[in-house]
């Protein structure tokens, strides 16, 4: 129905929902995302029972830093916390993002890694510190 | 003859009505977004950028184009503005190509600018970028086929979700939620401090056979969204789905997909059955 109606009323729409298509089929299998063309798996990748339960936190003027409770979107933080041992600058970024988003004066800055056993209780094996920060 | 008049003038009616309720849910997208420290501006020239393997961000990275809108803050702050101006604009001149063509650049713009500094593919602002489309086209034929193929795209999402499941198995995995939970909440789980939600989650990682419940209740769910392909008698129900769905995403996964909520307009009967 929607077709027949697309084809008769417009056949320009009609041609580019058919290569909208058929460029959502080749990325599809292709498994592989380009914008327009994304996958939406939603966790269907199979997680196996992790080994150890992996947490990191940031440690703010010797204060944990708690993230729920941030003036700004948890997720983002995360997804650069998780990326800052790949840069220097990354320390001074990060100061100028909580000094303007938290209103919060950064003097050291540090990221914990932490591992805990995977089954209840969750004991703390290992914490590594890796510093981010210091004025 | 009549009748035909009446039936134009309900369809320009519809199209003009359901542009401003998309109108004012980009807007409070953004607001949301901005209240996040989301805006571009915001960001504060972050270090780091992951294109994937998107080719259209290599595109936008190669030409320069991700650079100056990440660090340049003319660039951004402008970015940020126009993403607050134009649905207002939009709102108040449904009528005017004008301002949905350059909202739906800049909304693309922002989209891709934001997932390569969070070096992550985030999907919640797909709906946006589509509504962005759809508000386009200004001829009430078009916009309500376009509307439809919305539509299409909105069942394709939470449909193929079950797929996905399906194809890599994960549909059958014993024990998958409770250990995506276990990834997923690691800091809750191991915090002292118990909350409402730490304990809520604990109870589900202690007890497989309702986070399994869970798991499928959500892929049962999806599948779903497959009748919409073939009928829109069930819209009413699969708008109340699709929100059921991201409420449960929260509550479960403690993920923040509203934003991706634009998309269960089109789910809406006042709406979709005016403009066919």
């Amino acid at each position: 129905m929607f077709w027949s109606n697309c084809l008769k009323r417009d056949k320009l729409l009609f041609v580019f929902f058919l290569v909208f298509i058929i460029g959502q089929a080749v990325f599809t299998i292709k498994g592989v995302e380009t914008f327009p063309f994304w996958n939406y798996g939603m966790y269907s990748a199979i997680t196996e029972k992790p080994k150890n339960i992996e947490v990191t936190k940031l440690i703010i003027n010797e204060r944990e830093f708690n993230l729920n409770k941030a003036p700004f979107s948890k997720a983002y933080m995360e997804y650069q916390l998780s990326n800052a041992g790949k840069s220097e600058n990354f320390g001074l970024w990060l100061k100028a993002y909580i000094e303007r988003q938290a209103d919060i004066k950064v003097e050291k800055a540090l990221r914990l890694h932490q591992f805990y056993k995977a089954d209840k209780p969750y004991q703390l094996i290992r914490t590594d510190e890796h510093p981010i920060y210091e004025h | 003859m009549s009748t035909l008049f009446m039936s134009i003038d309900s369809r320009e009616h519809a199209r003009l009505q359901t542009s401003r309720i998309l109108a004012v849910s980009l807007l409070l997208i953004w607001i949301c977004r901005l209240y996040q420290g989301l805006g571009l501006s915001q960001l504060m020239q972050p270090i780091f950028s992951d294109t994937k393997a998107d080719r259209f961000y290599w595109l936008l990275d190669s030409l320069g184009i991700l650079n100056a809108l990440i660090n340049f803050l003319p660039v951004s702050l402008g970015i940020d503005i126009l993403l607050f101006v134009l649905p207002l604009l939009i709102f108040c001149y449904p009528s005017n190509r004008f301002y949905a063509l350059l909202y739906l650049p800049t909304i693309v713009l922002y989209f891709a600018a934001y997932n390569v500094s969070a070096t992550h593919q985030e999907h919640t602002m797909v709906g946006t970028i589509a509504v962005a489309f759809l508000l386009c086209f200004k001829e009430n034929l078009r916009f309500s086929t376009v509307f439809s193929a919305v539509r299409f795209y909105s069942c394709f999402l939470m449909a193929s979700a079950f797929f996905w499941k399906l194809g890599r198995s994960s549909l059958w995995q014993e024990g998958q939620l409770t250990n995506i939970l276990k990834v997923q909440h690691s800091a809750l789980i191991t915090d002292s401090n118990n909350t409402l939600y730490s304990n809520w989650i604990s109870y589900l990682i202690d007890n497989p056979s309702l986070a399994n419940g869970l798991w499928w209740a959500a892929a049962l769910i999806e599948l779903s969204f497959i009748v919409g392909f073939f009928s829109k008698k069930f819209d009413s129900l699969l708008f109340l789905l699709f929100w059921l769905f991201l409420i449960s995403d929260f509550l479960v996964m403690g993920l923040h997909f509203w934003e991706l909520g634009i998309l269960s307009i089109f789910f809406l009967k006042p709406y979709s059955q005016k403009l066919d």
